[in-house]
């Protein structure tokens, strides 16, 4: 164990013997001399053969035989020591780098490095991630390790699969009422409270996507393994988004689109006022206002109020969460699929 | 002794199982060599290379009056070590001559592998005697028909001796079969066991003898008989034709020829005569103050019950582990106090690792050179050690 230890010290200590190689050179010879050294011990070890004098005693007796002069007696516990931190250093070391190759796999199959909770990885695309709930103990998470790898494996044949926006049966609310034919079909999963989803609407408003595609809204709002929103006010807002739509059809846009272009006259959009401020009641109450203003009557707006606890409605989030989390492997959003693609994170014209 | 007064103070060589040291006049006789003489030998006319001629002649009448064994029925041959030699002999032997190969398992790697490669090259059966515990061999437990053995004359690890080699000898004669001895760690302080022994073969190599790196193959003519020609080259030949050529070991003159291939180690020839030179001349109160040395430090040795010997008796060559210490880490620290010592399998990881299971070991091998101070200072640190 120590000379596998000693190969991984040396490996990292080359980077910095490198740099000091630069300015005496025979720092490098004895360097890659115990490294040569090193690494057929570790050769040995690897194919279940004996390293009798190999680097491991040299590392230890040098530590050693000085002590063993003076205070013999100190050189078993010492010998026991070394033996113990070099199992940590190997252990940790190669948990590392495992770690590290997961996480780059996942970055590459998932689109973020951190596979339970997306948000934590600062390598991956701008989202509004679907974190998993956290695990509690110790065996939960060397279980969790595990089944990441699985999942990790599991989404590499989406990496390399067409997708196409009709394929996938969500409940979603069309930006133009009525399909224009001959264009694509976008979808855009996108959760009210998130400020990326707001901030790649507004992008793709400015920029004419909503002109060039038949884009179809998904509104969704995050939840974790809990059950509990990521964003508090978003379930209202997806559940009046969907009622206000069987009342008339882009009815609900006036929703989305006060949410992610409006501010009140603080000059505060609407979204943090939804995130950090509203009540249930007074998110109710403003959304109404803008349904009115978009020239809903009052029994209208009394239905919608009524319907959103209609089991359909939640039946239809429901199905969208499957999708979403299940069919898709969706880590974070915004998401979309549109040019034969699956594109996580803010929307960027190309 | 005054011919290793060149060792510093407070120096201690105790590894002379592997190569002693060197005493002046061997050391003189080399410079000599270099400085007064130095020239090809064998092949040249002119002054100094008949002076060199001379000397390496000498050299091989030396060796072989320190075996005492007959000129008439002997050869001397050089090489490079015990190994080669063995090695030079065994690669070149004809395979339909005999029915096994046999070795013994307390062997030093050299006869232990080339025994192996021996009966991988020949597929012949190779079979690993039992040796006793004070290094006899039961002769008549074993079928010596038609094989070669290969056997050590003392152990490297402990310095058993092969003590009924005349037995053995006899009973592997009277099968048919040839014995190379490998008596590598006999020639320096327990040549009695080999001297006049009858052996096909003996392997030995001048570095553990006072001498220089060099070894020696003393051979019986009859064996040429039983070879193939398998490494030959330059010095070897009276005449060469297009496909074919005249050993110049037919005759007795040049039978040393037959494993001198190419330019030998003339300086390193010329030293080993003056060594034998010397070692005959060693008065035996040195040979007694050697014994008092090692007996001394065996029994200090001994007397801790920490510490776990090889031997069963008092050697120059004594192997030993101490209970929960590392051997190799033993060795670092006794040399960070000048105390020379090996440690490890010393090429007989057969017996050692896999036979008697011992963990590396510490060897101590002492020489003529070593001092009654240096055992004291040995005693000194080994008792704070352990």
């Amino acid at each position: 164990m120590v000379c596998i230890a000693a190969f991984i010290i040396l490996a990292i200590v080359g980077v910095f013997v490198a740099v000091a190689a630069i300015f005496k050179p025979k720092i490098w010879k004895s360097y890659t001399k115990a490294l040569k050294k090193a690494w057929g011990c570790l050769w040995k070890k690897v194919r279940l053969q004996k390293c009798e004098t190999g680097f491991k005693e040299d590392v230890k007796n040098s530590l050693l035989s000085r002590v063993m002069l003076k205070h013999p007696k100190w050189v078993k516990p010492l010998s026991i020591i070394i033996e113990i931190l070099s199992i940590i250093i190997v252990v940790v070391v190669v948990w590392a780098i495992l770690t590290a190759i997961k996480s780059l796999l996942a970055l590459w199959a998932l689109g973020s490095c951190n596979v339970t909770k997306p948000s934590a990885c600062s390598l991956g695309a701008e989202i509004c991630s679907i974190d998993e709930s956290e695990p509690t103990n110790v065996f939960e998470a060397t279980g969790r390790w595990f089944t990441e790898w699985g999942e990790i494996f599991e989404a590499f044949p989406d990496k390399f699969r067409t997708y196409k926006a009709e394929d996938y049966d969500f409940n979603y609310i069309t930006i133009n009422p009525n399909e224009v034919e001959g264009l694509p079909t976008a979808v855009d999963i996108f959760d009210p409270g998130c400020s990326v989803c707001m901030a790649s609407y507004v992008k793709q408003k400015k920029a004419g996507f909503f002109d060039d595609y038949n884009v179809r809204l998904v509104p969704f709002a995050i939840q974790d393994a809990e059950g509990n929103y990521k964003f508090k006010n978003s379930e209202i807002i997806v559940r009046y988004m969907f009622a206000s739509e069987q009342i008339r059809s882009g009815l609900s846009l006036e929703i989305i689109d006060h949410i992610f272009t409006g501010e009140n006259s603080e000059g505060i959009s609407y979204q943090t006022k939804f995130n950090e401020d509203y009540t249930a009641e007074e998110a109710a109450k403003k959304i109404e206002s803008w349904l009115k203003k978009a020239g809903a009557k009052d029994e209208e707006i009394k239905e919608i109020r009524e319907m959103i606890n209609y089991p359909e409605i939640t039946d239809k989030m429901s199905q969208n969460r499957e999708i979403v989390e299940n069919q898709l492997r969706v880590k974070g959003i915004p998401t979309m699929i549109y040019d034969g693609g699956k594109h996580t994170g803010l929307w960027e014209k190309s | 002794m005054n011919e290793f007064d060149y060792l510093g103070e407070g120096e201690v060589y105790l590894d002379s199982a592997c190569q002693s040291l060197r005493p002046k006049c061997v050391i003189d006789a080399i410079n000599q060599y270099y400085t007064e003489h130095n020239s090809c030998g064998e092949r040249v006319k002119y002054k100094w290379g008949v002076e060199t001629d001379e000397k390496v002649e000498e050299a091989r009448e030396l060796v072989l009056k320190y075996l005492d064994m007959k000129p008439k029925k002997y050869t001397v041959s050089f090489t490079l070590n015990t190994t080669y030699g063995i090695n030079l002999i065994l690669s070149q032997l004809k395979a339909d001559a005999f029915k096994k190969v046999m070795t013994s398992e307390i062997e030093h790697n050299s006869p232990f592998l080339s025994t192996m490669a021996f009966s991988e090259r020949t597929g012949l059966p190779r079979e690993v005697m039992k040796r006793n515990e004070d290094g006899s061999i039961e002769a008549s437990a074993y079928d010596f028909s038609d094989a070669v053995v290969v056997i050590n004359c003392a152990s490297n690890f402990d310095g058993r001796k092969l003590l009924n080699i005349k037995e053995v000898v006899k009973a592997i004669h009277k099968a048919g079969g040839i014995i190379i001895i490998d008596a590598a760690q006999a020639m320096a302080h327990s040549s009695e066991i080999v001297r006049g022994i009858e052996a096909d073969a003996i392997c030995f190599s001048a570095h553990k003898l006072y001498a220089p790196s060099l070894g020696v193959i003393v051979w019986r003519d009859e064996l040429m008989g039983k070879m193939t020609n398998g490494f030959v080259g330059g010095g070897m030949v009276d005449d060469v034709e297009k496909d074919s050529y005249l050993l110049s070991a037919e005759s007795k003159e040049h039978r040393y020829t037959r494993f001198e291939a190419g330019l030998q180690a003339w300086g390193e020839i010329v030293g080993l005569g003056a060594a034998l030179k010397w070692l005959m001349k060693v008065p035996k109160a040195e040979w007694k103050k050697l014994e008092n040395n090692y007996t001394e430090l065996y029994e200090f040795l001994a007397s801790s019950s920490k510490v776990h010997l090889v031997n069963r008796e008092p050697n120059a060559t004594m192997s030993f582990y101490v209970d929960g210490l590392d051997s190799h880490m033993l060795g670092n620290a006794l040399s960070r106090e000048n105390i020379m010592a090996r440690t490890g399998y010393f090429c007989a990881h057969y017996y050692l690792d896999h036979v008697c299971k011992y963990p590396p070991l510490v060897r101590f091998s002492l020489g003529l050179h070593n001092r009654p101070e240096d055992i004291e200072k040995v005693k000194k640190v080994m008792g704070k050690i352990i």
